[in-house]
């Protein structure tokens, strides 16, 4: 597969801040392309860069095998995004809305046609309502059918599932997954949610400080034989006593929130939890956490 | 595209509840004011010729007409109508950064001096609208209201009589050159804006500065009357008032037709079209040089 967007080397400094700092990837393409770090960790700056918001201070983008900066607006009309919250003009109605940016796209797109697009995520019922009236969530499906109304090649979300309840979420990854498995779209998706990321990239690239931590395929990159396991107990200290001193101490890692957190792979969860049970201890919760925090912690020990 | 996105931001613009409250303040003023004339028009014009009264042999009831009227409001409204200018010229590009859509557009596949281009259109097809609404209601509504007669213009040292026949082409050429002035100012909101987060700033900054200019303009300090008053744009948007100062014969007769300094209007009309040149073009390059964090 061809490389849709290549950075090389790409770094963007504000006064005695280094947002992003030599950042180098590759996205290929038709795949959904996870972007991943924690707040401040330089995504948006990216994404900004991606799109000529930002000026970079150094390094060179390619999208569609063209340079950004020579080629921005071929390259832009081939292009849809949701950059952070989908702000909208709250005083018009979703359809002047849609058919402004569609306009601003380069496409004409009919009334019928917008309509459609609207029902995609399920806003046609509410096509003539001004944005004003909408939910966080509404706000978000009529900012994803904006990004893409002039039907790109690219589709860049940052944080799309910010902000969102249970279903919103889920309804976000079915789009996502449908953008890339069915329409063959690229989809660039930045988020701090590990977890969600697991479910819907093919690729994943992790920044930390403006710097790229790990990129790779995902399957490749979380190894379920190592995990951050959390347990939740009544009498944490006691507990924690008890582990270090067994032979799971090993893969004892620290207490957090009155949680204790442990790392070993996933197959070996029914044994510990037996251990548990004979050591008579009141388990409230054991599961494994996909947060980013436990991939840096799995990263450098 | 230019035609395309001048469309949408004049969409935007009179979607916008804020955009009427300058048309219905405009109403408002000029209403307010022919009802007041309609009402103690006399004692204005006696109070307006003052000791010339006694030397000025006209009937007050002649000067009292639709002309006069249209000429009151202009010299007391266009002050004014600036602070309604930079209400929506400030707004243009804060407004979209505030609101959050500033991104969007400029992520489309548009460059940022067509939009920058664009807005400014936009924001001059507004002024224009604005005075077009002043027009109708101050010279129209006037005309209706008072009826026709001849002109009289009082300076600080005597009076204009402009026949009745020779006034309208002065009206719109007045109109013409406040449109030119306003637009000036829309340009400077419009700047301002560019390198603000919200609206609030460039509209406030732009009174402001209106204001201060004017204050320089009218202080009688010779300083600054040398020095500063002949460079300031607040200066030359006086400049509508010359097409109402007109020639007269050795006899005192005013000739038909005539400006008394057409050259001070030409300065002036210049002197506003570079300030919003200056402007325009230092907005729309520090735009696009902008990092757009909003």
């Amino acid at each position: 597969m061809p490389d849709i967007i290549r950075v090389q080397h790409l770094s963007k400094s504000f006064k005695d801040l280094t947002a992003v700092n030599d950042l180098s990837f590759s996205v290929p393409q038709g795949c959904v392309y996870g972007f991943l770090g924690q707040n401040g960790a330089g995504k948006s700056t990216t994404i900004r860069m991606l799109l000529t918001l930002i000026e970079p201070s150094s390094g060179d983008i390619e999208i569609f095998g063209l340079s950004l900066q020579r080629h921005r607006q071929q390259i832009l009309k081939n292009t849809g995004a949701v950059i952070e919250k989908p702000d909208l003009y709250k005083y018009l109605s979703a359809l002047d809305n849609i058919r402004l940016f569609a306009k601003l796209g380069g496409v004409h797109p009919s009334r019928m046609q917008l309509m459609e697009k609207l029902d995609k995520v399920g806003l046609a019922a509410r096509a003539g309502s001004k944005v004003k009236t909408f939910s966080q969530g509404m706000k978000q499906r009529l900012g994803i059918a904006i990004a893409l109304v002039h039907d790109p090649e690219l589709v860049i979300l940052d944080e799309p599932v910010n902000g969102l309840d249970p279903q919103g979420i889920a309804d976000i990854r079915k789009l996502i997954i449908h953008l890339s498995k069915e329409e063959k779209k690229t989809v660039f998706v930045s988020s701090h949610l590990l977890a969600e990321m697991e479910m819907v990239a093919d690729h994943m690239l992790i920044i930390d400080k403006g710097k790229k931590i790990v990129e790779g395929p995902v399957k490749s990159l979380l190894n379920p034989d190592k995990m951050v396991i959390e347990l939740e107990t009544k009498d944490i200290n006691a507990v924690t006593q008890l582990i270090q001193g067994s032979s799971w101490g090993d893969y004892y890692k620290k207490q957090e929130e009155g949680k204790i957190l442990l790392e070993f792979g996933t197959h070996a969860v029914p044994a510990f939890n037996t251990f548990l049970v004979q050591q008579q201890v009141q388990v409230l919760s054991l599961r494994p956490r996909h947060s980013l925090e436990d991939y840096f912690l799995s990263l450098t020990t | 595209m230019f035609i395309t996105i001048l469309r949408i931001e004049l969409f935007k613009i009179f979607r916008k509840p804020r955009t009427y409250i300058s048309f219905g303040a405009i109403a408002v003023m000029i209403i307010l004011i022919q009802l007041a004339i309609k009402v103690q028009g006399t004692e204005l014009i006696n109070f307006f010729l003052g000791s010339q009264n006694s030397t000025f042999d006209y009937d007050p009831a002649k000067i009292l007409n639709g002309y006069f009227v249209c000429y009151f409001i202009l010299n007391t409204l266009l002050i004014h109508v600036p602070l309604l200018v930079a209400l929506i010229a400030g707004d243009l590009v804060a407004g979209e950064a505030n609101m959050g859509t500033l991104r969007l557009l400029v992520s489309k596949p548009v460059s940022r001096e067509m939009l920058m281009f664009s807005k400014f259109g936009a924001s001059v097809v507004y002024v224009v609208m604005l005075l077009l609404w002043m027009a109708v209601l101050s010279l129209f509504g006037s005309i209706l209201l008072f009826g026709t007669n001849d002109l009289v213009v009082i300076k600080e040292t005597g009076f204009h009589i402009i026949s009745s026949g020779d006034v309208l082409w002065r009206f719109m050429a007045a109109f013409l050159f406040a449109t030119l002035a306003l637009i000036c100012i829309a340009s400077l909101a419009f700047m301002l804006s560019v390198f603000a987060e919200n609206s609030i700033g460039p509209i406030v900054a732009t009174v402001c500065i209106v204001i201060v200019f004017t204050i320089v303009q009218q202080l009688q300090v010779p300083m600054f009357q040398e020095y500063a008053s002949p460079y300031l744009f607040t200066t030359h948007m006086l400049g509508w008032k010359g097409f109402f100062y007109v020639m007269a014969t050795d006899e005192n007769q005013t000739i038909r037709g005539s400006v008394e300094n057409t050259g001070a209007i030409l300065k002036s009309g210049l002197v506003l079209t570079g300030y919003t040149l200056f402007f325009l073009l230092l907005g729309v390059i520090s735009f696009k040089r902008k990092d757009i964090l909003s």
